[in-house]
């Protein structure tokens, strides 16, 4: 079973999963995540998750978690397009705004983990 | 499998004293309907609304939206494995009230999104501006869990559909279709000179908001597989997904799904369309990897020569859009692929979030960040503290005149990946 | 329909000011039409006045194009004028720069219509086609009358807002944006129409073309360093002193191939830089910062490295065709390889 890592900005995915897995959290933007993503798929990090989960806009949803496997000795090129894609994807849409409700933020913070806690269950 | 569709026109829509379809309007009786929905526990409270083509009136947010049908002798019900038994559909005869919609509207979410404008600028782009809708606002305890929430307005939804198309009963259409696919072998044979055509839809399966069930199988748990095409039209498909207004596919574009309406015009005559392959859009990579094998492998089983393509929603699936693209490609069977775009503001950025050269056959729904302005509504059912956030969502204006600019993704269906409606884009 | 009020923007070359010599002449303006904007005020008739001409060495745009930008810009502010026509500059690649970008600065700034012509291939073209109308000509200036008929009737059509958005019918060069328009048919009959045109193997049009890809295999790694004969080639256009073949400060129409048999290092003696798009005191001081003679020297003595080609490759980068780089690449690639080099390092600035 390969080493997997979670990397998220989302309190609630790193409330669940810290205890059981390896969790790269980080206070940031989606973006920030997508960064931390592709500096270690550059290092042999593999994209176990699509990167742009969820029909949420980037500059919508400020949460984003993804997983990728570890240690790997070569360079994964499919990781590499995905992530670089995704990143560029990303970038066409700007910043989501800065200020949002409380009730807003925990919803999306609540559609991430879902998203994202189907995937947990498969592995 | 042999469906027909009794075409009952609707169009007009009055709340009444009794619920009954009387020369071509449907009186409904507000609180039996009521009664109805709040049989559910989880509603708290549910506000019954019209909105009719030309009126000055914005609904927003919306949920879903689903058009009354019924099947009247039969063992099976429409959305099987849903609000009927699990028997399969598509068979028989099945009443529909055209020219009617039910559009749910629940504040499921702080960012609960989509905009149907009844007039002006805004109505060009959604196909709800031309049916009379009736809107149910649904309310429930604050108190209730996110997935509970969306399966009770999901179920409404549903309730009030089949609710409305029981009205039909006993009523002579206005008009009969009928729709008939062969078990492939005869129909290979019945056409034999004919290319074969299937068609592949792609459906949003990621979690919560982004859900879609089949005969009530969560799609996120399916392995690619076949349905007759007019499986579709009894409900076999209906949708969980709220996300994303532009380009979800409601309940009522897969009871109309117009790909399969099309191949049928075709059917007989410029080709022989065979059947559908649905598959899903996961977001772990090797379900893609295994979807995208299997929907390739299965189109080959089947020694169809072209296939059709639609997606649903944004981002990740235009990466299974071409995965299933370039595995059938490489088979040696023609495909075309029906998408939309993110292009910007400005037309000037990458559409999709992938890309491949074997996609060389795309149509497209229209680049969903231009932005349009939308005329001021007199009148907004649904939660109208959503005016604000939707601008606010997109990034939009609401200017002096409550004119709103936003980007086009916020209204429903605008640029619809089944290719319902007629926006395209071009390059200039 | 009111009278469009056209400022025009020419180079020195076409103001009858002199030739590349003259290429450093400061912005000015004349009032009325000057040069080609005799016959751009001729074809524009009664519809339409040329109220002044800005006059600009294409060096002098190219080299210090945040400032002249600027002095144009008051230059004109105090005429009321409705649209700014540059060119047009066919193939000339620092003009057509020039031309892109005093339009699209304008049009942001001033907030007035904005065109102008070249041939397709000008570096001009992908740097501001996603800002403005570039009016197709072909590469030469005997194209001059119908590329001004062309950009006149032009004109009066924005003037009057009545550009189609097609750039086939229209004559522009496809500026790489999408636009939403309402079909005839939906999008799923476009479709099965589409396939059966495709299964049928006759022509059909996609909706949208995915986005060509100049992908190269990468090379096999190096596996021994201190066996590879290292090469450098640059875009950064150090050149030795007095840039003996006159290579161009920008839109570069050739490389050279420079020896550094004798040389342990590059310094303000024997080597400068030729291009125009950077500061170039630094490497004018000390080449070596853009062509690392000095580090690949060392290298060599320390046996880190096998050896260092005895020759440099070099061009200038900025606002050079596409089509001249991938020229000067597949030369300089040939003769790479009929010297064994292994491995290059490609600095740019």
């Amino acid at each position: 079973m390969e080493q997997t890592m979670i990397i998220t900005n989302n309190p609630k995915v790193n409330e669940k999963y810290h205890d059981s897995k390896t969790v790269k959290f980080l206070e940031g933007t989606y973006l920030d995540v997508l960064l931390a993503a592709r500096n270690i798929v550059h290092k042999g990090g593999v994209l176990l998750t699509h990167p742009l989960s969820s029909s949420l806009k980037p500059n919508e949803t400020p949460y984003k978690s993804l997983l990728v496997a570890q240690n790997k000795e070569e360079v994964d090129l499919k990781s590499i397009d995905l992530i670089e894609n995704s990143i560029a994807t990303a970038q066409k849409f700007g910043s989501h705004p800065k200020e949002m409700a409380i009730k807003k933020r925990e919803d999306y913070k609540l559609i991430d983990l879902d998203l994202f806690d189907h995937v947990m269950d498969k592995i | 499998m042999r469906l027909e569709l009794n075409y009952i026109t609707i169009n007009e829509m009055q709340f009444s004293s009794m619920s009954k379809i009387h020369n071509q309007t449907l009186l409904i009786n507000k609180k039996e309907l009521e009664d109805l929905i709040l049989k559910d526990e989880h509603i708290q409270s549910v506000e019954l609304d019209i909105a009719r083509p030309g009126e000055s009136v914005r609904i927003t947010p919306v949920k879903d939206v689903l058009e009354p049908r019924i099947k009247e002798q039969s063992s099976s019900g429409v959305f099987p494995g849903v609000i009927s038994g699990v028997e399969t559909v598509g068979s028989g005869r099945t009443n529909v009230l055209k020219g009617v919609a039910v559009v749910t509207s629940g504040r499921i979410v702080g960012f609960q999104e989509g905009i149907i404008d009844m007039s002006g600028e805004g109505a060009k782009y959604t196909p709800f501006s031309e049916t009379v809708n009736l809107v149910m606002t649904c309310h429930c305890h604050d108190s209730i869990k996110a997935h509970e929430h969306e399966k009770a307005v999901r179920y409404a939804g549903l309730r009030a559909a089949e609710y409305l198309g029981k009205l039909s009963i006993g009523i002579e259409g206005d008009s009969l279709e009928t729709y008939e696919t062969l078990p492939l072998l005869q129909s290979v044979s019945h056409y034999p000179e004919l290319p074969k055509v299937a068609y592949v839809q792609m459906l949003q399966s990621q979690g919560l908001l982004h859900d879609t069930y089949v005969y009530g199988v969560d799609a996120k748990h399916i392995l690619p597989t076949l349905l007759y095409p007019t499986e579709l039209m009894d409900g076999a498909i209906i949708s969980g997904n709220c996300v994303s207004a532009c380009d979800k596919n409601t309940t009522y574009h897969h009871q109309n799904n117009c790909v399969i309406q099309d191949l049928f015009k075709q059917h007989g005559k410029e080709i022989n369309f065979v059947g559908v392959v649905i598959t899903n859009e996961n977001v772990y990579l090797a379900d893609k990897e295994r979807s995208s094998d299997w929907t390739a492998k299965l189109v080959e089983y089947l020694g169809v020569d072209g296939v059709i393509i639609s997606q649903e929603g944004f981002g990740n699936p235009d990466t299974d859009l071409i995965m299933n693209c370039r595995k059938i490609e490489s088979k040696g069977i023609d495909t075309v692929i029906i998408t939309d775009e993110y292009a910007g503001r400005d037309g000037a950025s990458q559409s999709l979030a992938d890309a491949h050269q074997s996609a060389d056959a795309v149509v497209t729904g229209g680049n969903a960040n231009e932005l349009i302005v939308l005329d001021p509504m007199k009148k907004t059912i649904g939660h109208i503290e959503y005016v604000e956030k939707i601008a606010g969502g997109f990034n939009g204006n609401i200017n002096e005149n409550g004119s709103i600019v936003v980007e086009l993704q916020a209204i429903i269906g605008s640029t619809n990946e089944l290719g319902f409606g007629k926006l395209s884009a071009k390059d200039i | 329909m009111e009278k469009l009020k056209i400022i025009h923007y020419i180079n020195q070359f076409y103001a009858g000011i002199g030739g590349e010599e003259k290429a450093d002449e400061p912005p000015q303006l004349i009032k009325g039409p000057v040069g080609p904007g005799i016959a751009l005020q001729a074809a524009l008739g009664e519809s339409g006045d040329i109220v002044a001409t800005v006059v600009c060495g294409d060096s002098t745009y190219t080299e210090k194009m945040d400032e002249t930008r600027e002095r144009i810009k008051e230059l004109v502010k105090p005429f009321n004028f409705d649209m700014i026509i540059a060119g047009p500059a066919f193939n000339a690649g620092r003009y057509g720069v020039a031309c892109g970008d005093v339009a699209s600065f304008l049009q942001k700034e001033l907030g007035v219509f904005a065109l102008t012509g070249m041939y397709p291939e000008n570096p001009g073209v992908d740097l501001y086609k996603k800002e403005l109308y570039i009016l197709e000509t072909k590469n030469s200036a005997a194209d001059m009358r119908k590329a001004i008929k062309k950009m006149a009737t032009f004109a009066l059509r924005m003037k009057q807002n009545d550009v189609i958005e097609g750039y086939k019918e229209e004559g522009y060069i496809k500026r790489g944006l999408r636009r939403n328009y309402f079909n005839d048919k939906r999008g799923s009959e476009r479709a099965v129409d589409m396939l059966i045109s495709k299964m049928n193997q006759r022509p059909y049009e996609t909706e949208y073309s995915m986005p060509e890809f100049d992908r190269v295999k990468p090379g096999n790694s190096i596996k021994d360093l201190t066996k590879a004969k290292i090469a450098i080639v640059t875009s950064g256009g150090i050149v030795p002193k007095g840039n003996p073949d006159h290579i161009e400060s920008s839109s570069a129409s050739k490389y050279g191939k420079y020896s550094i048999k004798e040389f342990n290092n590059l310094s303000n003696m024997d080597h400068e830089t030729a291009h125009g798009g950077y500061d170039p005191i630094f490497a004018n001081e000390d080449a070596d910062r853009v062509v690392p003679v000095d580090v690949l020297r060392d290298l060599e003595k320390e046996g880190k490295i096998g050896k260092l080609h005895p020759y440099f490759y070099s061009t200038t980068g900025n606002g050079t065709a596409v089509a001249s780089a991938k020229k000067f690449a597949t030369d300089i690639a040939l003769d790479l390889k009929e010297n064994k080099v292994d491995a290059v390092i490609l600095t740019s600035t």
